[in-house]
């Protein structure tokens, strides 16, 4: 509970996951609403209104054809658009289905008008919900005008050799979901077409005959190939590509408190969003150094590997998408993370040598020490005079000089230092600088 | 885990066959976290569950383009906050335009809070009282973490226009919630706001 939320935490946290009861009619509610959406929408195997007036429409076209040819039947060419290259021998060999069609002349009509509602249920099948709330219909009322208008010219339709042309409409791709942006490379397998006009369900179209498309946005997208025979017939088919939302991963590196043993820690912040899954690790590291996939891991500076200067966050979502972050870390914070730090002066105490030692979080000011984040594995401290005689050396970072020359004062001003040594990681460090000896009897609080 | 999946599965295949208990049984299971999702994006419960039961029927019409490649609650959610966005679009034509509401600089730092500092229903309360904009424009970045490119998308409105209505929601949020804070911890300064 100690932990605190910035706004966007709290609410997601509390809310996301949040569940509330409904009223007690609610489910009443959706089985009335669902039996008068499913009236009005297009479903081969329920009655409903198109059923209705697809009664009626097969009635009049029934009567109309009964006193025409038989054989001008138009729903030769409408094609399953779920039809597979394979069937494609189809259009080759043998005759379209509705020439061959073994029903008797008084049924054609309503065959006909029965396989264009399939074909329609089909293709509403494929299509993402909601893109064309009422526009399921055109596909058949197009594609069947098209048909009946310039298909068959008198004398072809009694030789069923006589149409090898038929248009067949197909398309594979190299993907059908994925992760946004995806890049998705369109095959055309179109046999007999001339042109094509694809849309890509984003208002974007091509003419290409195998298109490359890229979808930026997450979605569900109807891809949507329209190609024309030389007669100028054309036809669709069309497949439905899914775009899925990718995560954001964002985080932000915060110091956190010094532990009891004085090391520091980093407190990873996590804002990802979108995602459900999180890796962190050190990016150009190895795995064992560490990582870790808690939501919000905390990170001992220790733990931090000398070449290591950035953290990466991998954020992933339900259908694997993922997202990453890299940080730099804190540089100020880093280099304190080990950081040795030497004062330029201090007051040496008056009343004798004291030997030096000091204890941990005791900072002294008449012993010249390093002040550090982190013991190092290995010391050397010297200190010369500005002759270059050395007038201390330690080896312990606990020891440092109380100004006394082999029990004698050393005389006051600058002094030079060299501290050399190795961190725990490894990582060595070589500094330098002065310090001025001070005798003062002014004693600071 | 695996016991669940099976009951899920089966109540899937049910749903796309169209067989009502298998949609009893789906809209039992889930329209409680669905209604939560609703009332985070609406301005009382009456619309939520509005919302939720027209989230319901898309689900159980487009049930059988559920692919079956992510969880179903996740494809379940969408069609709510689809459904949730389509009826704000429907209500912003009626009602009255108050996203433009000036908020003033706010005189509060932000702040990080307590994950038990508020009551869930504390919190939705506030959420449900910001302006409509607010609410949409706050959920879609905030807890369904889209981004501003395509929140403006979905919105039809600019992007720009998103992340400065973001940042509005959030001082709107932010102040409300150290309101009630305040009114907590002292009573007696509830109503002089001015102190």
């Amino acid at each position: 509970m100690s932990k605190k939320l910035n706004i966007e935490e709290l609410v997601r946290i509390r809310l996301d996951q949040a569940e509330i009861t409904p009223s007690p009619g609610a489910w009443k509610g959706v089985q009335r609403k669902l039996r008068v959406k499913r009236f009005l929408r297009f479903d081969p195997g329920r009655f409903n209104l198109y059923h209705l007036s697809g009664l009626v429409v097969a009635g009049a076209v029934a009567v109309v054809l009964l006193s025409r040819d038989p054989a001008a039947d138009g729903s030769a060419t409408i094609r399953n658009p779920s039809t597979q290259p394979a069937e494609s021998g189809v259009s080759s060999g043998e005759p379209a289905p509705g020439q061959v069609s073994p029903e008797a002349d008084g049924n054609q009509g309503k065959g006909g008008l029965k396989k264009n509602r399939k074909d329609v249920g089909k293709i509403e099948g494929n299509h993402s919900e909601g893109k064309h709330p009422a526009g399921r219909e055109p596909y058949a009322g197009e594609e069947a005008g098209e048909v009946t208008g310039e298909q068959h010219p008198e004398g072809t339709k009694e030789d069923a050799r006589a149409v090898p042309q038929t248009l067949v409409t197909y398309f594979t791709a190299s993907s059908l979901s994925g992760c946004a942006p995806l890049q998705v490379r369109f095959v055309n397998t179109s046999m007999n077409a001339v042109s094509f006009t694809w849309s890509f369900g984003t208002g974007e179209t091509s003419s290409e005959a195998s298109p490359h498309h890229t979808f930026g946005e997450p979605g569900r997208y109807t891809v949507t190939l329209r190609a024309s025979g030389e007669d100028g017939m054309s036809e669709l088919y069309s497949q439905v590509v899914e775009v899925f939302r990718v995560p954001v991963a964002g985080f932000e590196i915060e110091e956190g408190l010094e532990g009891p043993d004085g090391v520091g820690s980093f407190e990873l912040m996590n804002y990802s969003t979108g995602a459900f899954s999180f890796a962190w690790d050190f990016p150009g590291q190895e795995k064992e150094i560490w990582s870790s996939n808690e939501f919000q891991p905390s990170l001992k500076t220790g733990e931090i590997p000398g070449q290591a200067d950035k953290i990466r966050l991998v954020a992933t979502n339900s259908q694997g998408c993922t997202d990453t972050a890299v940080m730099q870390i804190p540089v100020a914070a880093g280099s304190t993370a080990r950081e040795l730090k030497f004062p330029t002066a201090f007051n040496a105490n008056h009343t004798g040598p004291s030997g030096g030692t000091y204890r941990p979080n005791d900072l002294r000011i008449d012993i010249f020490h390093p002040h550090f984040t982190e013991v190092p594995a290995a010391y050397h401290l010297q200190v010369f005079s500005r002759m270059g005689e050395m007038v201390f050396e330690s080896r312990d970072i606990y020891t440092g000089w109380d100004g006394y020359i082999r029990e004698q004062k050393a005389a006051g001003g600058v002094y030079l230092w060299i501290a050399e040594g190795t961190w725990e990681n490894g990582s060595a460090f070589n500094m330098k600088g002065d310090v001025t000896l001070l005798w003062s009897d002014r004693r600071w609080p | 885990m695996n016991l669940l999946m099976r009951i899920e599965k089966e109540i899937l295949k049910g749903c796309i066959e169209g067989k009502s208990s298998a949609q009893k049984a789906l809209f039992d299971t889930y329209a409680k976290l669905m209604l939560g999702v609703c009332n985070r994006y609406a301005s009382n419960i009456e619309e939520a569950e509005d919302v939720m039961q027209e989230g319901f029927v898309k689900i159980f019409l487009h049930i059988g383009e559920f692919k079956g490649d992510g969880s179903l609650v996740a494809w379940m959610r969408r069609i709510m906050i689809n459904t949730a966005i389509t009826y704000y679009h429907k209500m912003r034509k009626h009602r009255y335009h108050d996203d433009l509401e000036e908020v003033r600089e706010s005189q509060f730092e932000d702040q990080d809070w307590g994950e038990a500092e508020f009551t869930r229903e504390e919190l939705f309360h506030v959420i449900q009282r910001m302006p409509d904009g607010y609410r949409v424009v706050f959920n879609l970045y905030a807890v369904e973490g889209y981004k501003h490119r395509e929140i403006a998308e979905i919105l039809n409105i600019d992007e720009n226009t998103s992340k400065s209505q973001y940042s509005r929601a959030r001082r709107w949020l932010q102040e409300r919630l150290i309101r009630i804070k305040q009114s907590e911890t002292s009573p007696k300064r509830m109503k002089d706001s001015n102190e």
